[in-house]
């Protein structure tokens, strides 16, 4: 027992994801065809992952909670999830896992080399899980993301060597304990660091990967893709962006604005559901960027954000898993026979992520506004409210059309996904004051 | 008072139910929707009494986001008078409208078929069309899914020759289920944004009002006008509220309270600078500008005649389209704090009023007239408004709702009364022109065929022109009157102006009003339905028009100055200080009415003038009226040159430029990788030559970029 006791909170959820990692790819010949116990022991390890979690600080608790909730979505949805081959489901089961506890190691690191595992854990799982769906388009699109998560990663081993030639340790950067002599040395190893988290958050000019790969990946893989990269990615900066606000905070300021417009102007052009989705997750990382270079309320914004944010793409691409990795074309939606349920719920969260009250997603929105607006005043914030505003064009172009609820012909499997995500995302829109408090605590503010 | 939070709770609990269970129980779900809002209604009428016995406002509120240990975002209602009157329109009318969906919202069988129909029923045919509603539901279902994919209608009975076979029977519209889900989350909105006690929940509401607004002009979402028509509505208006909630933002940050009633006490006592309340006022008045379809946010409400009329009626006579003024009117303390605030209010409504006024003069779709003649009297309450008349702006918007939507239904049942006649468009319409349906121009003679739709629309056509003692000549002489005592106090020479623009707009009002009304009832019927078919719409139909008859009649004596300014003293209080009527303006007024009737008679009833009145010289007056002074044209292309041609590019770049330099990548990396492999394998000095390499790099580069940094 006091052994138990005595591992850290993130270091236990950590060992029980890797448990059910191996115990799935021991089983691996028994689950490929019982995907219903495969996905039952993927619940129970996120489960069981969340439980030694909430002994943690509020930080870890927040990471934690929202990648195993990635991984719950992406785990209910691999049973239905389009692949090549179906006996491929419990390695996509196992990658989630994987994945997961790479995003927590990269969340919760206590120094940075740890980070840096973590990080090219979920690259390497997030690349192999995009690459696993149906199709051609999917194999390239992993192809891409990989190449370019590698550069980035480079770029981020980089920093990691000129930070130990600075600094002599792997520890997050504090502000000043570094000798002036090596500053500089210094300032281009976290930012080169952050370069590389921030290729997870996809802000401008790393977008591109990621973009492709949320697009042509199975929507349920890629939602899980999506949503855990975010999630660590966001925290990750937010503990860089802490120790390091001279150098990070008006380049993170600066590429966030950018991806708003980038972000904007590029899901104005698309005409499908999937391509806008992936390209308005650059515009709301654009957001999330630029309240991680707004102080200590704007980083509280950014986590707040990233939770919602996480959940509500979580259901939108839960509510297109199971159709076929393909575009979703705006005048086709009904023509693609969604269950109710799945219109609904897609409908929820298109209506989150254009920032319609009291859907989360405005209030997410609000919070960014809001710190925003005390920390860098009048025009960055109307830059933000600009995106905000441009995004209701696209995001509720597929609005009427799903609407109509036509009687569907695909299977109801993804339905416990798009329940569970759909309940979250309710729950947050009607009480957000929970979640931000947390997300405050979890900022130590 | 405690009963207040029912009145919007109760619709959305009518959309949650049929959203959820009964979208396919058609009946039902009309049933169940009319019966909410009349609950609710009897619930507003009663608080609507006892605020009237004098009862005091009731607020209620509870923090729902707290942004840190004393700072938190409130969620809560008020109902004081202004609320009140407000509830007891907005219920009303969504009663009566509700009712009125239930007959309209049928259409011709071929055209269910054909996917491009219209609604309709009437009572004899009602139940037989609706015994075959059920049976071809599934049918219509599918219809449904395909319907605009198709694109052309076969021909119609019509256009083989056989002019005298009886029209096609009615069936219920598909969407009939989808429809009072709709329209219930939006009356609901409505409701919950007129009860809000401040600015984030009045937000919340607004936004919720704009979406139901989006769904129900898209509610034939298939036909590309109507797609078009609600993204156009909802961008326009969206466009408005991003003033709007930088104003709260703004408003938030200077102050840190968000309730209109501290808000005011800031304003009142003089705590909130007058620059603060100038920009809070003036970007709150964006969203005003935006919802209320004022110039230049005006170009959406035209088009937002895509959707159903009882939809126009709801949302763009009675309800939406006032809540900019109701925001107006809620935060008047800012708005009366600032001068130069109440001055761009009162011009963007008086400028608006003469505006719309002249577009209406020469539109021919008849919902269009309306929709240019409601722009033009939202117009006059913003003026009203701009002119330090709160009373003088909410009473008309009180009259004008009841009479404007009067004017919808009953355009709509003429609409209707076309379509079930069979007035098909000839396949080759001109794409500019409305339907044949709609188009006053093939109107004509309906006087005797549809008397309870000729009467009530002119009823409300005398009410809107001004003619005493109808409700609308009480009001909007309250606005010319609080125009010209702000003219002669001070207020100068732009308010003589907009007294000037005022007036001239009951004349053109009198014109484009009675334009309509001649060429649909008078004369003989001169369109392509059969004559014969064409009769009075059914019960269900014509009941609203009568009951709503009556306000449009009698609603303006509550405020009359003779009988003692009851709508200003419930409005106001202590603060309301009426004023006699100008009896030389109020005559003046009515004679331009009278007038401008009297013009439209000779132009259009007599015939003297009918002919050139038909087909207009082509002048470049008369296209720039039609062409809505190109408006619509100049921001297409502002938004094609600024934002989708951008957006393009960027896609552009995406898919060609940075997907070409991965892939090109990958390829120069293999191929570089196949020729050197050989030679190079294993070669430690290699290695180590990059290294190195790489270290010098990154020396040079730290060297250069270290002046940056130091």
């Amino acid at each position: 027992m006091n052994v138990l006791a005595s591992i850290p909170p993130p270091l236990g959820s950590v060992l029980i994801l890797v448990l059910g990692t191996l115990v799935i790819l021991l089983l691996t010949g028994r689950l490929s065809n019982s995907p219903t116990i495969l996905a039952t022991i993927g619940v129970l390890s996120l489960l069981g992952a969340a439980l030694p979690a909430m002994g943690g600080d509020a930080l870890t608790r927040v990471s934690v909670l929202g990648v195993v909730a990635a991984g719950l979505v992406g785990m209910l949805l691999v049973p239905s999830a389009e692949l090549h081959n179906s006996t491929q489901r419990p390695e996509v089961a196992a990658l989630i896992l994987l994945g997961s506890t790479g995003a927590i190691v990269l969340a919760t690191a206590g120094e940075l080399l740890s980070a840096a595992l973590g990080l090219e854990t979920l690259s390497l799982s997030a690349a192999v899980l995009v690459a696993l769906g149906r199709g051609a388009r999917p194999l390239e699109a992993a192809f891409r993301y990989f190449v370019l998560a590698a550069i980035s990663f480079a770029a981020l081993v980089y920093g990691l060597g000129l930070l130990l030639l600075a600094t002599g340790s792997f520890a997050w950067p504090r502000p000043g304990v570094v000798d002036p002599t090596y500053s500089y040395i210094w300032t281009i190893g976290v930012l080169l660091i952050g370069l590389g988290f921030a290729y997870k958050l996809a802000v401008f000019p790393l977008l591109w990967g990621p973009l492709d790969a949320y697009t042509a990946g199975a929507p349920g893989l890629a939602g899980f893709v999506m949503a855990a990269s975010k999630i660590a990615a966001v925290v990750a900066l937010a503990r860089l962006a802490a120790g390091a606000a001279v150098p990070m905070a008006p380049i993170l300021i600066g590429i966030g604005l950018v991806s708003i417009i980038w972000g904007t102007f590029g899901a104005l052009a698309q005409r499908e559901v999937r391509r806008m989705l992936a390209y308005s997750t650059v515009a709301n990382a654009g957001l999330m960027a630029l309240a991680l270079g707004c102080g200590p309320e704007g980083r509280a914004a950014a986590i707040f954000f990233v939770v919602i944010y996480v959940l509500t793409i979580l259901l939108a691409f839960a509510a297109m898993a199971g159709r076929g990795t393909g575009p979703l074309p705006f005048g086709e939606v009904r023509g693609e026979g969604l269950s109710a349920t799945r219109a609904l719920g897609l409908t929820l969260a298109l209506l989150s992520l254009a920032g319609i009250p009291p859907t989360p997603g405005f209030w997410a929105k609000l919070a960014i506004l809001d710190a925003s607006w005390s920390a860098l005043g009048f025009w960055p914030t109307l830059v933000a409210v600009i995106g905000g505003v441009a995004g209701v064009l696209y995001y509720l172009r597929p609005l009427p059309d799903l609407l109509a609820l036509t009687r569907a012909h695909v299977s109801s499997a993804p339905a416990p996904a798009v329940w569970f995500a759909g309940a979250a995302v309710v729950v947050l829109g009607l009480a957000p004051g929970f979640a931000y408090a947390v997300a405050r605590l979890a900022i130590g503010g | 008072m405690e009963l207040a939070w029912l009145i919007p709770v109760l619709p959305f609990a009518a959309f949650a139910v049929i959203g959820l269970f009964l979208r396919r129980q058609a009946e039902l779900a009309g049933w169940l929707s009319v019966l909410a809002i009349a609950a609710s209604c009897a619930i507003a009428w009663l608080l609507f009494f006892r605020m009237l016995g004098g009862a005091p406002p009731y607020e209620a509120q509870f923090p729902w986001l707290a942004l840190g240990p004393d700072v938190a975002l409130p969620f809560g209602i008020r109902v004081d008078p202004l609320a009140a009157v407000m509830l007891v329109v907005v219920t009303t009318v969504s009663l009566l409208i509700q009712i009125y969906s239930r007959g309209y919202l049928y259409e011709p069988e071929e055209a269910a078929e054909a996917g491009t129909g219209h609604p309709e029923a009437d009572a004899a045919h009602g139940e037989a069309a609706q015994a075959h509603g059920e049976a071809v539901a599934a049918q219509a279902d599918a219809n449904e899914r395909t319907r605009g994919a198709h694109g052309v209608r076969p021909p119609s009975a019509a256009e083989h020759g056989e002019h005298h076979g009886p029209p096609a029977p009615l069936v219920r519209d598909p969407g009939f289920g989808r429809y009072f889900a709709y329209i219930s989350l939006f009356t609901a909105s409505m409701l919950g944004l007129v009860l809000a006690n401040n600015l984030l929940t009045i937000y919340l509401f607004w936004e919720g009002v704009g979406l139901g607004s989006y769904l129900l002009i898209g509610f034939w979402y298939t036909k590309p006008e109507a797609a078009m028509a609600a993204k156009k509505a909802f961008v326009t208006t969206r466009f408005g509220d991003f003033g709007f909630l930088i104003g709260i933002l703004y408003l938030w940050w200077q102050t840190g309270v968000l309730e209109f009633g501290r808000l005011a006490e800031l304003a009142e006592t003089g705590a909130m600078s007058e620059t603060v309340a100038t920009i809070g006022a003036l970007l709150l008045f964006m969203g005003a500008v935006g919802k209320s379809a004022q110039f230049p946010l005006h170009v959406w409400l035209p088009d937002a005649m895509e959707g159903p009329t009882p939809v126009s009626a709801l949302i763009h006579a009675a309800t939406m389209v006032a809540a900019g003024v109701y925001l107006v009117a809620r935060a008047f303390p800012i708005f009366e704090h600032s001068p130069s605030a109440m001055l761009v209010v009162a011009f963007i409504g008086g400028f608006t009023a003469i505006f719309a006024a002249s577009m209406g003069l020469v539109a021919t779709d008849i919902k269009r007239v309306m929709a240019f003649s409601t722009v033009s009297q939202l117009g006059y309450m913003m003026l009203g408004l701009g002119a330090g008349a709160i009373g003088a702006g909410m009473f008309h918007l009180f009259t004008h709702a009841f009479f404007k939507a009067l004017l919808f239904l009953t355009a709509g049942s003429v609409i209707f009364i076309l379509h079930r006649a069979g007035a098909h468009d000839p396949e080759d319409i001109d794409p500019r022109d409305p339907p044949r349906a709609q188009d006053i121009r093939y109107m004509g003679g309906m006087w005797k065929r549809a008397p309870i739709t000729g009467i009530t629309m002119t009823i409300a056509a005398l009410s809107l022109a001004g003619i005493p003692p109808l409700a609308g000549f009480w009001s909007k002489d309250e606005v010319l009157l609080a125009t010209y005592e702000r003219a002669t106090h001070g207020g100068g020479a732009a308010y003589w102006l907009l007294l000037l623009f005022a007036i001239i707009t009951v004349l053109l009002t009198a014109f484009y009003m009675f334009r309509v009304v001649f060429l649909t009832f008078a004369g003989s019927y001169r369109g392509p339905a059969d004559p014969q078919y064409i009769k009075e719409s059914p019960a269900s139909m014509t009941l609203p028009l009568l009951v709503l008859a009556v306000p449009s009649v009698v609603a303006g004596l509550w405020g009359a100055p003779q009988l003692g300014h009851g709508f200003g003293h419930f409005l106001e209080g202590a603060d309301f200080h009426g004023g006699e009527m100008n009896l030389p303006l109020a005559l003046f007024s009515t004679l331009l009415a009278v007038g401008g009737i009297a013009l439209a008679w000779l132009t259009y009833k007599n015939g003297s003038l009918l002919a050139m009145a038909m087909n207009p010289r082509p002048s470049a007056v008369y296209a720039t009226l039609l062409n809505r002074y190109w408006i619509d044209e100049l921001y297409m292309w502002l938004i094609d040159t600024f934002i989708i041609n951008w957006a393009f590019a960027i896609d552009w770049f995406d898919t060609h430029v940075i997907d070409g330099a991965v892939n090109g990548a990958a390829r120069l990396t293999g191929s570089i990788g196949n020729s050197v492999r050989q030679v190079q394998t294993g070669r430690i000095p290699a290695y180590a030559l990059a290294v190195f390499g790489g270290l010098a790099l990154i020396s040079i580069w730290a060297i250069v970029i270290r002046p940056l940094f130091s």
